[in-house]
């Protein structure tokens, strides 16, 4: 079951970012269909890390090609985000993790504030300056 | 089986249900609370018989015998005092009269005197004025109907001229959906009375919009039935009035208020009162107001009967756009992005209720369903797939721009309802205000509201 249709309605409109937030949504999709399958959540964790890492990185260079006055803040909140993943991994690989629903709430509030909003932010700004 | 009666009053009426449920010990239970005046219908009555003539039509006693004001004697503020506080024999609605009341066939004048300077209510109007002005004229209101329609138009805010508008509108679409002329007249009647229920309410609460504290919120969601219970305890209007004034506000699909009924439960009298009464939103308010109301009507099309809409619609091709400097606003397009990555993060929050309990997982599901409707509405658009391609949707016509502002006003006025909804489930629910997803929709929702247009999106 998809919990969480992919559409234009989750599109900053910036092509590059959006096809990465895409990963984030199936990633929600697949967690919402694992029940409390452990390895799932693990399975997750390991693709989360790859995924924020690869994800902050070019969104930071974006931010940084086009001179985003909100960069600081937000390369804050990537580490903090990457830090954050990176202790609920290795709790996860110690048998101390959270539960999928503690994830998935996370992902969640991730999607509705990273991403809806900031990166909204950032994609009004960078659109006004031609990249899509 | 559901109810069959559309017309009834009894206790298995849909509204007296509705009211019960509502009302039990939260702002009235009966007409014992009307013995003591309400203080904000006594200050438009005093306010009212400031300019025009209010009297007393017997004496006027508390239940303990005192007198407090003598047959006759004309209403002045010196009534404010003597009723503080004091219980009296009979409600105050009942012990005064308008002695110089606002005659029906003087409504009719003003509103024909209104369509020379609001060309949009022209068009509605003028092809059924002959109608319209009978239906009006034609009513023989009872003493205390009088009473609330001076109070009306002459206290602490004049809440006729929007009535007249309604009943004009009302009466035009009754006439339009082919019904005679005792339709015409009542709905024309309930219509005059619809908001007669503000006359009790702060006056800030009334007009104030869905942007309101939550106190406020759940007033103005109430005012249609506390109207009603004013119609049929003090005014002594028939049944069919009294349940028109109730449904003033529903909507087809079930998504108007204050109970929520849907098609089996509304008359084409009902129906014809609430399209009137959302219209009047727009029309002599903005510029261009018929054309926004069409756009408003295209937007959300399943909320009236289509033969109504189609007659806005028609109307609305015909008449010449004019100068509207809200709708060429470059802060239009900011907004309208705002709104959207607002929709996209309530449906992301209400798709996901996870470790929710049973009650807010139900309840998330009906919002998530307005919001997806507004979400529906950012796609029939077309705003949202530009905005998911970072394409600009500046317009390129002044019929554009219209519809834009006007999308996004709906948009405003729709979240702001959304918001109201949340905010009294979690005022008034233990679970509720424990979830984390109704926080953080509220976080959300008080978030948007506080943001203002940058600098950078104004002229």
């Amino acid at each position: 079951m998809i919990l969480l249709p992919w559409s234009d309605l989750l599109c900053v409109g910036v092509r590059e970012i959006d096809e990465e937030h895409r990963t984030l949504v199936h990633l929600i999709n697949e967690l919402g269909n694992a029940g409390e399958d452990s390895e799932a959540t693990i399975r997750a964790l390991d693709v989360l890390t790859n995924y924020v890492q690869v994800h902050f990185a070019h969104e930071e260079k974006l931010m940084r090609d086009h001179g985003f006055e909100h960069l600081a803040g937000h390369i804050a909140q990537h580490r903090g985000l990457t830090g954050e993943v990176a202790r609920v991994r290795a709790l996860a690989r110690e048998g101390r993790g959270p539960g999928n629903d503690e994830l998935l709430l996370f992902l969640r509030d991730w999607l509705t504030v990273h991403i809806l909003r900031d990166d909204m932010e950032f994609a009004i700004t960078l659109n006004g300056m031609g990249a899509r | 089986m559901r109810p069959t009666s559309r017309t009834g009053s009894g206790p298995e009426d849909p509204v007296h249900r509705a009211s019960a449920a509502r009302f039990s010990g939260m702002i009235y239970t009966g007409s014992s609370d009307f013995l003591q005046a309400n203080r904000y219908f006594l200050s438009s009555l005093v306010t009212a018989a400031d300019r025009c003539e209010i009297h007393a039509l017997e004496d006027i006693y508390d239940t303990s015998g005192l007198k407090l004001w003598a047959r006759g004697r004309p209403i002045d503020s010196r009534l404010l005092e003597r009723l503080s506080d004091r219980t009296l024999r009979k409600p105050i609605e009942l012990c005064v009269y308008a002695a110089d009341p606002v005659a029906s066939a003087s409504i009719a004048q003003q509103l024909e005197e209104l369509l020379g300077s609001v060309p949009d209510l022209a068009a509605l109007l003028s092809p059924c004025w002959s109608q319209v002005s009978e239906a009006l004229s034609s009513a023989v209101p009872t003493p205390t109907e009088l009473l609330l329609i001076s109070v009306l138009r002459h206290g602490d805010r004049d809440l006729l001229r929007h009535a007249a508008v309604v009943a004009g509108l009302s009466i035009a679409a009754v006439v339009r959906k082919g019904l005679g002329p005792q339709v015409q007249a009542t709905v024309g009647r309930a219509a005059l009375l619809h908001d007669v229920g503000f006359l009790y309410l702060d006056p800030a609460i009334a007009g104030a919009g869905p942007q309101v504290a939550l106190e406020q919120a759940r007033l103005q969601r109430s005012h249609p039935l506390l109207g009603a219970q004013v119609c049929t305890e003090l005014a002594h209007t028939t049944p069919a009035i009294s349940r028109l004034v109730a449904t003033s506000h529903e909507r087809l699909d079930g998504s108007g208020f204050p109970a929520g009924l849907s098609r089996q439960d509304l008359t084409d009298s009902s129906l014809a009162l609430a399209f009137a009464e959302d219209c009047t939103r727009y029309l002599g308010v903005t510029p261009n107001g018929l054309q926004r109301a069409a756009t408003r009507l295209r937007m959300l099309s399943h909320e009236f009967p289509e033969e109504l809409m189609d007659w806005v619609l028609g109307l609305a091709r015909e008449l010449p756009l004019v100068e509207d400097p809200d709708a060429t606003s470059p802060g239009i397009e900011w907004e309208l992005r705002r709104q959207h990555a607002l929709i996209a993060r309530l449906i992301v929050l209400f798709s996901l209720p996870v470790g929710e309990a049973a009650p807010v997982r139900e309840e998330g599901s009906r919002w998530l369903a307005s919001a997806a409707s507004l979400r529906a509405v950012l796609y029939r658009t077309g705003a949202e797939a530009a905005f998911s391609q970072g394409i600009s949707i500046a317009p390129e016509s002044r019929q554009e721009a219209i519809e834009l502002a006007a999308l996004r006003d709906e948009l405003h006025w729709r979240i702001g309802e959304l918001h109201q909804r949340i905010e009294v489930a979690r005022a008034d629910r233990r679970e509720f205000a424990a979830s984390p997803m109704v926080n953080s929709a509220l976080e959300i929702l008080r978030e948007h509201r506080a943001e203002k247009v940058p600098m950078e999106a104004t002229p």
